[in-house]
Formats: C-alpha cells, sequence, structure tokens
C-alpha cells in the first residue's frame, strides 16, 4: 500500500490511529529509518556479554551491529561491517572473540574495533590509515543492566530518553532478590504482522481475561487470582513514563518486591521453600519467594522493549507484516539453583511458541495485521478509559486496563514520525 | 490400541515394540486426540523440547520450549482439550513421519529402552503448510500401559524463531 508521507500527522489522533500504521510499506520504511535508526534501540542485557571479550550480534533497525565487551570492561557497539569492501565480520550470534577477522580478505579489528591486521600491506603503503578505519562504533548507554545503542551521534543521553521509566526498572531490578538479574535464556518466534501490535499488547491490561481464557483456567489459582484480578481492582493503575514509556501495575501487592507481601506465599511454592530451607537462612528463603514470580506490572520502553513481570521482551521489526518476537528469561545472577529452575519453569509455562499464554496472543496479533487489510483508513481504536484519565504530577494516569500507554506510545510515534 | 503388554520375551522384536509405541504416539497427536495421548505417559517422565539443538545432560537448568511433568502435562492437555485455545482455532493439521528408530540402549533392571527417531511434521493451517524436523529421543517402558518414560524433542531449528507450537511435537 502507498502513501502519501506528508499526511501522517493526520493518521495519528489523540485516541485512534489509521489502520495503515500496520500495513504500509512506506511507513515502516520511515520507522526503521526515525525510530529504529535515528534513536535509542535496546541491544543487550549487561549478562549477555558479561565477559571481556565476550560479544552479541543483533541489527538496529536492518543495520547489523556488534556489542562487546572490551578489556577495560567497557560495554562498546559497533557497525559489523569490515572497513574494506563491508563484509560482515562477526557471524556468530554470541560468543567470545579476541579478534574480528573478515574472512574475505583477513583485515582484523579488536574487541574495541580498533584495525589491527591487514594481510600483505605492501600494496596499501602510503595509502591506508588505520587508525582511522576501525570498526564504526555507536553512541552505547546503559542503565539498570539494559545496554541501548543508537545509530544517531545527536541522540539525547539514554538516562534523558528514559525519563520516568527508571525508577520502575530499578523495581523490576529487585526480582533477582539481592542477586544481579542475569539472562537464562530466550523463547523466539515469528508472527505475521507488524510490531506495533505486540509493542501495544504489553500495555494492555483488558486483553488478559479473554485472550488468556484457556491459560487463566488451567494454571494454578494463585496465578489466575494474580491476573483476572486486574480487571476488577480499582486501585491498579497504568501510568505514562515520558517519552512514548508507560506501565501497567496488575499486582498492586508486587511493585516494591523489597516490601513485604501482604499476601501469604502462593501453595505451589512450597517445595522451592523446602529446598531452599535446606541452605538458606530464613530471611534469604523469604526474600527469594517474594520476589521468584517477578514484579507485579509490565513496563513498556519506546520502541521495542517490555519489562513484562519476570521477563523482557523484545520485538524485532523484519518488515512491515512480520516481526520476530524474543521472550527472554531472566534470573538470579550466582543464586540458588532452585530458585533459577522455578524462575525457567514459569517462563516456560505461558511464554514462547508452546507456551500456553504466548501461542494465543501471537494468534491474536496475526488476527489484528489480517484484519487491518480490511477497512483501508478505518480506525484502530485507543480510547478505553479516555474519560477517567487524569494528570498525576507531570504525568497520566488511568486504571491498568485503559489504553493509556498505548496513546502515549503513539504519541511519541507522531512525533518522531511527523517531525519535518 | 496397540497391546505394549505384550507376553512376549522383551529381547524378541523390541524394536518392533518401540515402533509400536512411537507410531501410536504419533498417531494420536495426529488425530487430536490428547486425553489418549496423556494416558501414554508414565508419572515421573519429562516432556522436554528444548531451545537448543545440542543434547544436554540436564535440560531442569535451562530454558527449553517445554519443560513438562506429569502436572504441567495435565494442564497443558486440558488446556488444549477446552476448545477455548484461539491458536488451535483452527485447529492446526498435522501429518506426522517416525523414522530412522533406533534401539541406543536396554536398561533391564527398570524394563526400559532408550530409543531415538528422526520426526518429520507437516503442518498446516489457515492456508499454510509448513515442515518440522526434530531428532527425538524416548525413554521407553514397554511393559507398560503408560510406556512413556521420558522424550525429547530436538528441533533441527531450535535456536532460531518458531512458528505456533501447540500443536505439540
Amino acid at each position: 500500500m502507498r502513501l502519501d508521507l506528508d499526511s501522517l500527522p493526520a493518521l495519528v489522533g489523540p485516541d485512534w490511529i489509521d489502520g495503515r500504521l500496520y500495513t504500509c510499506a512506506d511507513i515502516f520504511e520511515r520507522e526503521i529509518e526515525r525510530i529504529f535508526e535515528g534513536g535509542w534501540v535496546w541491544v543487550a542485557h549487561e549478562s549477555e556479554v558479561a565477559q571481556a571479550r565476550s560479544f552479541k550480534t543483533l541489527a538496529i533497525g536492518r543495520q547489523p551491529v556488534i556489542v562487546t565487551r572490551t578489556d577495560k570492561g567497557e560495554l562498546v557497539t559497533m557497525l559489523n561491517r569490515c572497513r574494506h569492501r563491508a563484509a560482515t565480520v562477526c557471524q556468530a550470534e554470541r560468543g567470545h572473540a579476541s579478534r574480528f577477522v573478515c574472512a574475505y580478505h583477513g583485515w582484523s579489528y579488536t574487541p574495541e574495533g580498533r584495525l589491527v591486521g591487514v594481510p600483505q600491506p605492501e600494496g596499501y603503503e602510503g595509502v591506508l590509515d588505520r587508525s582511522a578505519l576501525g570498526l564504526k562504533t555507536l553512541r552505547t548507554e546503559s542503565y539498570g543492566g539494559l545496554v541501548f545503542a543508537s545509530l544517531n551521534d545527536a541522540v539525547a543521553p539514554l538516562s534523558d530518553y528514559l525519563a520516568d521509566a527508571k525508577p520502575w526498572i530499578d523495581r523490576f531490578n529487585r526480582q533477582a532478590a539481592g542477586y544481579p538479574l542475569v539472562v537464562l535464556g530466550d523463547h523466539r518466534f515469528q508472527f505475521e504482522g507488524n510490531w506495533k501490535i505486540p509493542m501495544e499488547n504489553t500495555t494492555d491490561g483488558y486483553h488478559l481475561p479473554v485472550v488468556h481464557n484457556s491459560y487463566l483456567r488451567f494454571v494454578e489459582s494463585e496465578t489466575s487470582d494474580r491476573l483476572a484480578s486486574v480487571m476488577a481492582s480499582d486501585e491498579l493503575y497504568c501510568l505514562t513514563l515520558g517519552n512514548g514509556h508507560s506501565v501497567g501495575i496488575f499486582d498492586a501487592d508486587a511493585i516494591d518486591l523489597d516490601l513485604p507481601s501482604r499476601k501469604p506465599v502462593p501453595k505451589h511454592y512450597e517445595q522451592l521453600a523446602r529446598e531452599l530451607s535446606g541452605s538458606l537462612p530464613t530471611a534469604d528463603v523469604a526474600r527469594i519467594l517474594r520476589a521468584v514470580g517477578g514484579v507485579g506490572f509490565n513496563l513498556n520502553i519506546f520502541p521495542n522493549i517490555a519489562l513484562s513481570g519476570a521477563f523482557l521482551r523484545e520485538l524485532r521489526p523484519l518488515g512491515v507484516d512480520r516481526t520476530e518476537v524474543r521472550h527472554i528469561a531472566l534470573g538470579m545472577g550466582g543464586g540458588p539453583a532452585a530458585a533459577n529452575r522455578a524462575r525457567l519453569r514459569i517462563h516456560e509455562q505461558f511464554q514462547g511458541p508452546a507456551g500456553l499464554g504466548s501461542s494465543d496472543d501471537r494468534e491474536a496479533w496475526e488476527r489484528v495485521a489480517r484484519g487491518a487489510r480490511a477497512g483501508g483508513d478505518m480506525a484502530v481504536l485507543l480510547n478505553r478509559g479516555v474519560n477517567r484519565e487524569r494528570a498525576a504530577g507531570n504525568a497520566r494516569r488511568a486504571h491498568a486496563t485503559d489504553e493509556l500507554g498505548m496513546r502515549a506510545a503513539y504519541a511519541r510515534w507522531r512525533e518522531v514520525m511527523a517531525d519535518a | 490400541m496397540p497391546d505394549f503388554r505384550s507376553d512376549r520375551p522383551l529381547d524378541t522384536n523390541l524394536l518392533g515394540r518401540a515402533n509400536d509405541v512411537l507410531f501410536h504416539e504419533a498417531a494420536l497427536l495426529d488425530g487430536q486426540d490428547y486425553a489418549a495421548w496423556l494416558e501414554m505417559w508414565a508419572p515421573d517422565a519429562l516432556y522436554i523440547v528444548p531451545t537448543a539443538y545440542e543434547s544436554l545432560e540436564d535440560y531442569s537448568t535451562v530454558l527449553n520450549y517445554i519443560h513438562d511433568d506429569a502436572d504441567m502435562r495435565r494442564r497443558r492437555v486440558q488446556r488444549l482439550l477446552s476448545g477455548s485455545v484461539h491458536a488451535m482455532t483452527p485447529p492446526s493439521r498435522t501429518l506426522r513421519s517416525v523414522s530412522q528408530v533406533r534401539l541406543l540402549e536396554r536398561d533391564a533392571l527398570r524394563d526400559e529402552v532408550r530409543v531415538t527417531s528422526s520426526l518429520y511434521i507437516l503442518v498446516a493451517r489457515s492456508g499454510t503448510q509448513r515442515m518440522i524436523g526434530a531428532q527425538v529421543e524416548h525413554r521407553l517402558r514397554l511393559g507398560s500401559a503408560a510406556p512413556i518414560a521420558g522424550k525429547i524433542c530436538r528441533l533441527l531449528d531450535a535456536d532460531q524463531a518458531q512458528g505456533d507450537l501447540t500443536f505439540l511435537i
């Protein structure tokens, strides 16, 4: 579908979007340029590149990059592109390397990106300035273990960008019960649809009892009660956090895991409690049991990650109608094996292509993508709770099942996409 | 239903009896007879679909797509039978082919054999058809009415992004 991009500002209202935001290839191209190649994009969790000379590869927008940890412990993001003839210099998705060697002509680079090897240098005498031909490095900054990079050298500091999301990242990290939060693995799946559909999903409390009906009926009652209460409780809210970020609370008792719980320990943690009690003091066991199920909120960080309960969701836009989703499992680095096993089993129960929850989310997103092909410019509604939304300091606040987080994300989208 | 409790001595035609179990399991899953499939499992068995292709000694310490004990298997099957699973509306149609069945080990004491096989699943849904391949390892108690004592399905592309896997591997 073609569209005059000058009309973009007219495609996003205060509480609706034009359905073509999901289907128009020209809009997608501009999103890649403006949002993914123009702003901050999450590239790694620090635990994924914990050791000196460890690396991870991915793409920012469509541009392949390498994230490395140098011998000095610094995090570096650089383009995965040899300065000679442009071949990628690192093929593995992750690993350790003291040199990135281009397989085409053998140019080699350090983990900092410095060009240190050029085979048969005779032909280059007086030609090459090696010091100017390192791998191109990108702005890289991190907060609370989350590493971001930007292809835009002029981008504002990450700390400014994350705005009021920062204290929520701190609260999210408390689920490691005093240990460092670390990546334990990930579930990867694709769906045929636009990346913004799941972006909305982690700030959508309204869908829980409907899409996840078959999950809620067959999980432990404490888990289903916890999620089902989102609809009923008045104390659960959604809050805007600036720059398109937002948080939605689904369990007020699990906002700050450093505070004592008002609820008893769920029955399905009894076995874990027994296992932990063998080797840990009572206070430590209590802290782990408090934290093991994750926090009671979903934090959406625009554009493409969410810190959701106990996991991290990353959205990789592959095309206007194709998205890869990664559900990254997190655990207690160096913590008790039994606690991390429990975290893994919790993740497997809901998440991923065979999970009892994600599989139905995926189906709902594909139906949105399919349905949005109908009706051309018809609106997609984001107006739930518009009349009960109110100011809360600099932020806006509404009920957890309201579409406030989506309204905030699309306001940011409009700002970034519509600027001349 | 084939009789896995045959009186034949274990050392005759073990492979044939293992085939009976594997083919029957595949037929139940293709027929979406999840209740009967659940009954094929021993209570202490684990059903595992890892997120990496490489074999591991212990899958409990890593993330898997599926790592089901009896309780989780029962919840999974109850959900599938509930009729309200969106990912199975409409259901994926599957056609499984089990081949290369090999006996690796026999534990006479526990009356168990370890069997590997190659599994191809053709999956049709919503106008598209795709192929899934996996190396499967079963531990089978051929003398039991609930013969599956363990199953690990290593997807050929386990480390790549998957489509829906609700229909079970």
